[in-house]
């Protein structure tokens, strides 16, 4: 059976020379390419891909970002992030995401094919992470359970996208109080802005 | 008579107020001035690395493959390929502090993290890095904090001499706070001529309403302090 791929890159010819090696190989159908992270998530959210090829720096709306907003809304998709970029923070930025890969443009061809065949099948594909000391993973703790019950009515309206201010008037307290549970939670789940924390309760599975 | 006086003291006290305004206002101006200036620099860094990056970078992993190709029939080739690949690693890294896109592509944290380590992974000195931000902070003040970190490490790396070296970014409701430590040489803050690097971040911290205190005595290392009002 074959397996559907959509294609995000802002680069054309990356596109097409993506396009033209898939097509070769038989195993593949691409359904969809685009340029930029807004194309990538209506992409996504219609024509339901087996596995999305994408790049990070993109017009629009940066890689991370699309990331984040497509696997809040179809939690199943599975990403391949092909990047330019070799650092290993891009690497673990994009696994802690939910990415399932991330491989550099100039892997060979062989290489690329096997690794989305490999992704398509539920694996994960890091090269070179799995030695590196890995940061305790925040998925693997229930965020929940170390909160207090005010700072989970706070985690979850802070989930939703509200603002401080929002929270506060919600629930009759000051902002100052807001703020500070806030940063409470922040603190306790060791994430630094909303993203994360919307980016960790989506892994735990608390924002249907 | 008294009356008289106190006329002239009214006056006085006007046109102090009148000066003060004006020299209020024209501060301001000079501060945003200098916001744009520094906008406009990091935009033509942006588009340089860029350059370097796509340009060079691109001919030279075209090279680096070419090269390999021929290093299957001969082996000479091979080390010419190593050296292709050590210039892209170097025309990379050099694209990479003139601008790094990894503060565009993934935030504060992350770019702070990746310049630890990027700057110390192949000296003696280690630098240890933790961040812990409770907001978002806007762009212009990420790449304030991560131009005086850069300035401020790049200056340990090359005259410290330290062992250790910490980076610590802590953000409250109200402010951020950023404080690097080394335990090297140390230097006597006054009689250093400052350099450009230094004066120029002290300037950028200035126009942010940021403190920059850098505290150093010789044989007792360095340790610099920012604090910036969000």
């Amino acid at each position: 059976m074959s397996i559907k791929i959509i294609i995000a890159d802002d680069h054309v010819i990356m596109r097409q020379g993506l396009i033209q090696m898939l097509q070769a190989d038989g195993h593949f159908t691409v359904i969809g390419e685009c340029g930029d992270g807004v194309s990538l998530i209506n992409l996504v959210l219609t024509e339901s891909p087996d596995v999305v090829l994408m790049d990070i720096s993109m017009p629009e709306m940066s890689g991370l970002v699309a990331i984040d907003k497509i696997l809040a809304q179809r939690p199943m998709t599975r990403i391949l992030v092909l990047s330019m970029h070799n650092e290993r923070e891009y690497m673990e930025a994009m696994r802690d995401a939910g990415a399932k890969g991330y491989l550099q443009k100039e892997t060979s061809a062989d290489a690329l094919v096997q690794a989305i065949k490999q992704v398509a099948a539920g694996k994960q594909i890091f090269p070179g992470l799995e030695s590196l000391t890995a940061e305790t993973s925040p998925a693997t703790i229930s965020p929940l359970s170390v909160l207090t019950r005010r700072e989970r009515e706070v985690f979850f309206l802070v989930a939703a996208g509200n603002t401080s201010k929002r929270i506060a008037e919600l629930l009759t307290m000051s902002l100052k109080t807001a703020e500070n549970h806030r940063s409470n939670i922040y603190k306790k789940l060791n994430v630094s802005s909303s993203a994360e924390l919307i980016r960790l309760a989506g892994k735990a599975g608390l924002l249907e | 008579m008294g009356n008289d006086n106190q006329d002239i003291i009214t006056d006085i006290l006007k046109q102090q107020a009148f000066l003060k305004k004006r020299l209020d206002e024209e501060q301001l101006q000079l501060t945003s001035m200098a916001k744009r200036l520094w906008a406009q620099q990091e935009a033509d860094k942006a588009n340089l690395s860029r350059e370097l990056h796509d340009g060079i970078g691109q001919l030279l992993t075209a090279l680096t493959r070419r090269l390999s190709t021929l290093g299957n029939r001969d082996p000479e080739f091979v080390e010419l390929a190593e050296i292709a690949n050590m210039a892209l690693e170097d025309v990379r890294h050099l694209s990479r502090m003139m601008s790094p896109t990894i503060l565009d592509d993934l935030g504060l944290k992350p770019a702070l993290k990746w310049l630890c380590r990027s700057l110390f992974e192949d000296t003696d000195m280690q630098c240890d890095c933790l961040v812990q931000l409770h907001n978002d902070i806007a762009d212009d003040l990420s790449t304030l904090v991560f131009r005086i970190s850069q300035e401020v490490l790049t200056n340990a790396l090359k005259h410290s001499g330290a062992a250790h070296i910490s980076l610590n970014l802590q953000s409250s409701y109200n402010s951020l706070l950023l404080e690097i430590r080394d335990d090297g040489n140390g230097f006597d803050y006054e009689q250093v001529a400052k350099g450009v690097g230094l004066t120029s971040i002290a300037d950028r911290a200035k126009a942010f309403d940021a403190k920059l205190n850098i505290i150093s005595r010789p044989g007792k290392g360095t340790q610099t302090r920012v604090t910036i009002p969000l």
